[in-house]
């Protein structure tokens, strides 16, 4: 994935990680960044989990693997803060190994 | 439109013409999976088309215990609550388990007569005050978690963005969007969700009408065994929320073996126990009760898990009640005891908070301890692998006939004289622990020591119970056999109650001497009093190995005497324990008293 129009993001290429289980449409897909880098933003953990909201709660079976990515994909190019979330450290190292079974408090929206 | 759904009918069923019913895979329905081995076999929601079209109020169920008309059905009915009520009655019709036990400080529900008591009149009262219908007040409670308080603040006051928007919304849903009624559309045309062509689908009244009837089941069933009660219409953004009545409409004719939306009501009611501190469910597996605390003393705390391999022994709560110590321990309506307080099972002799710190203990230590094998050892003398299939630990060897103890492996006869040397653990030997490496290697080697006997007598206990639940096909054959009356051989089941609940009793204490520090000056009190109650409930227990009827009879006074028995030592060891802990005779190491645990996060979504 690459990230158009931002400097934050502009000359690397991300690789994301897409587990499709047996649920799927019905459940979200399992969905983490992978290889490094691993982008910079206040919604993406150090280990590539990412909390946003369709990736969980808010998941619709209407949504694809393309609306999908399309939404991480404008999370970035919207980003403007070069920093990793408030809780990275203390996420990471307890963090399972399946994003879907942490408990996000989904931040702010507002970034 | 082959079929639409018609108000004026009794029937809450779809009408269905020339329709041949469509499928609706169910396979997954893992909810209403295998049947606890306690459950009464209560026939929960089999929600039969025959009675539910029948509209006429069916005679109140009617039971051992009380029954209930608490629903009421004489207000004016529009016609989403006339569903709910036929709903009801079609379940009135085929649960007879709409009833509840009054026990002293405390009531036992089964789930279903909670739902059609306590949540309906919770929904009831916000009906009448907001006068709105049935279905906009059960999603209002369930967006408010069930506060009524701040329910009633926010209804009017829309001041908070986000209530705002979901009050409103669900105005407007019971209003315009409400008009129209789901129904059944044949129709050729693709699947927005499974990305085929498909011919059925339904119509919605937001007119998204492009997710064909199994996509639309499936994502609704998602949600709610997601426990996720408020559910929109897939479409993005789209205000339109699928209500009690439109579940019904959505699955009437699939295959489903429980009604969803009973699955919703229930997964409700549970949400709303977990929610409410005065009420708790019934930790057994698939038990469903739910107990309600009317005595304010009490608090619990649901953060708490129950221990996985938890037995809740389902005695009489006759004997529980002798147990004069201040758990609460509750029986459910199928007759389950649990303690309220911490929803592990009867925990007696040890405190609610060591009880937890045990189970939470045995949960990370699991791995360490697993390679204690449990069903299976070797005889001491002649190293014959035997398999241990009763609840007795003094075995002999089919081969050598060597008489041993199954949890130490010393000689049996021992464990006449010097009683106390299989419970105890010997500290002595861990005096001589140098560095903290030893100390460690120490520690494991004590908490094994005491799961290994803390594990073995909940093994037993499983042994013991099936004694019991065949006890009375067991007496049937012994009168048949002896020709001696029913009456005679009561003793047996009074007997193996005592012996089961006297060997949870048991199990509980090791977890105790876990954590009572040795040199405490009670200690050596405890241990003893420990060995004696351990004999004889083995003792007890042997007599159960006895399948002769003849013997089984002249036994009888042994039976008599060692239950006696065993009652008052188990009474002598609580005493012990209560009264070591009031003096300091008996004190914990290292283990903060009570604490607020309140580690547990909880998922929390953005609006
Ligand atoms: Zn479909
Ligand atoms: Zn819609
Ligand atoms: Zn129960
Ligand atoms: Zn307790
Ligand atoms: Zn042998
Ligand atoms: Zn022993």
């Amino acid at each position: 994935m690459k990230v158009a129009n931002n400097p934050l993001y502009s000359n690397e290429v991300y690789t994301l990680r897409i587990d499709i289980t047996s649920d799927y449409p019905f459940l979200p897909p399992i969905v983490r960044f992978v290889d490094l880098p691993i982008p910079v933003h206040p919604h993406i953990y150090s280990n590539g989990h990412i909390c946003l909201d369709i990736l969980g709660s808010a998941w619709s079976p209407i949504h694809n693997i393309h609306s999908m990515a399309v939404s991480i994909q404008s999370m970035l190019a919207s980003n403007t803060r070069n920093e990793r979330p408030p809780d990275n450290s203390s996420y990471v190292s307890h963090a399972p190994s399946n994003p879907q079974h942490a408990l996000f408090y989904y931040h702010d929206d507002t970034i | 439109m082959a079929a639409s759904y018609n108000d004026d009918d009794d029937s809450i069923y779809l009408q269905e013409s020339d329709e041949e019913p469509f499928e609706y895979d169910d396979d997954d329905d893992d909810d209403d999976a295998g049947e606890s081995e306690f459950l009464r076999h209560d026939s929960v929601g089999d929600c039969d088309p025959g009675s539910a079209a029948n509209p006429t109020p069916s005679p109140a169920a009617t039971g051992p215990s009380k029954s209930l008309s608490a629903y009421p059905a004489n207000n004016p009915i529009d016609p989403i609550d006339f569903q709910v009520d036929i709903l009801i009655k079609a379940n009135q019709d085929t649960d007879s388990s709409l009833n509840y036990i009054d026990h002293t400080g405390y009531k036992s529900f089964t789930l279903n007569s909670f739902i059609y008591t306590v949540l309906f009149n919770a929904i009831d009262d916000i009906k009448s005050i907001l006068n709105i219908p049935f279905n906009q007040a059960l999603l209002l409670l369930v967006y408010f978690n069930w506060n009524t308080d701040s329910l009633l603040d926010n209804y009017y006051n829309l001041d908070i963005i986000k209530n705002r928007s979901f009050i409103l919304n669900l105005r407007l849903n019971f209003t315009s969007l409400h008009n129209n009624k789901i129904s059944l559309l044949k129709d050729s045309k693709f699947c927005s969700i499974c990305c085929n062509y498909q011919s059925k689908f339904y119509f919605l009244p937001c007119n998204h009408n492009y997710f064909c009837i199994n996509c639309l089941r499936k994502y609704i069933k998602n949600k709610i065994l997601d426990n996720l009660f408020i559910i929109n219409c897939p479409e993005l953004n789209c205000p339109y929320l699928f209500k009690l009545s439109d579940l019904n409409n959505l699955f009437l004719i699939s295959k489903a073996k429980k009604p969803i939306t009973l699955l919703y009501l229930q997964k409700i009611a549970k949400s709303y126990i977990q929610l409410k501190k005065d009420y708790s469910y019934c930790p057994a597996p698939d038990c469903n009760s739910v107990i309600q605390n009317i005595n304010p003393n009490l608090t619990h705390d649901h953060s708490l898990f129950s221990f996985s391999s938890a037995l809740l022994s389902s005695i009489d709560s006759k004997t529980i009640q002798n147990l004069n110590i201040d758990l609460p321990i509750f029986t459910c309506y199928n007759n389950h005891n649990y303690c309220f307080n911490c929803r592990l099972e009867s925990h007696f002799p040890c405190p609610c908070y060591i009880s937890k710190l045990w189970v939470n203990k045995c949960k990370d230590d699991s791995e360490t301890a697993n390679w204690i094998n449990v069903n299976t050892k070797e005889c001491p003398k002649c190293i014959s692998s035997i398999e241990k299939n009763g609840g007795c630990n003094h075995m002999t060897c089919y081969k050598c006939f060597h008489q041993f103890c199954w949890i130490c492996l010393g000689p049996w006869a021992s464990h006449g004289s010097s009683y106390y040397q299989c419970n105890r653990y010997n500290e002595d030997d861990s005096k001589g622990a140098r560095d903290k490496k030893e100390i460690s290697k120490k520690l494991l080697k004590k908490y094994i020591h005491f799961f290994d006997r803390f594990q073995t007598h909940e093994i037993s206990i499983k042994q013991d119970f099936k004694i019991f639940k065949t006890m009375e096909k067991t007496i049937n054959n012994l009168q048949i056999k002896t020709g001696n009356s029913y009456i005679d051989f009561d003793f047996l089941k009074d007997s193996i109650q005592i012996l089961i609940q006297a060997r949870n009793v048991l199990k509980w204490s090791y977890c105790l001497s876990y954590y009572l520090t040795p040199e405490s000056n009670g200690f050596l009190i405890y241990e003893q009093n420990q060995s004696v109650f351990m004999n004889s409930i083995e003792d007890l227990s042997k007599l159960f190995e006895i399948k002769e009827y003849k013997q089984i009879l002249k036994r009888k006074s042994n039976f008599i005497e060692n239950t006696r028995f065993v009652s008052d030592r188990q009474k002598k060891l609580i005493e012990v324990v209560q009264d070591g802990l009031k003096t300091n005779f008996l004190s914990f190491k290292d283990i903060n008293t009570p604490s607020g645990d309140s580690s547990n996060t909880k998922t929390k979504t953005k609006a």
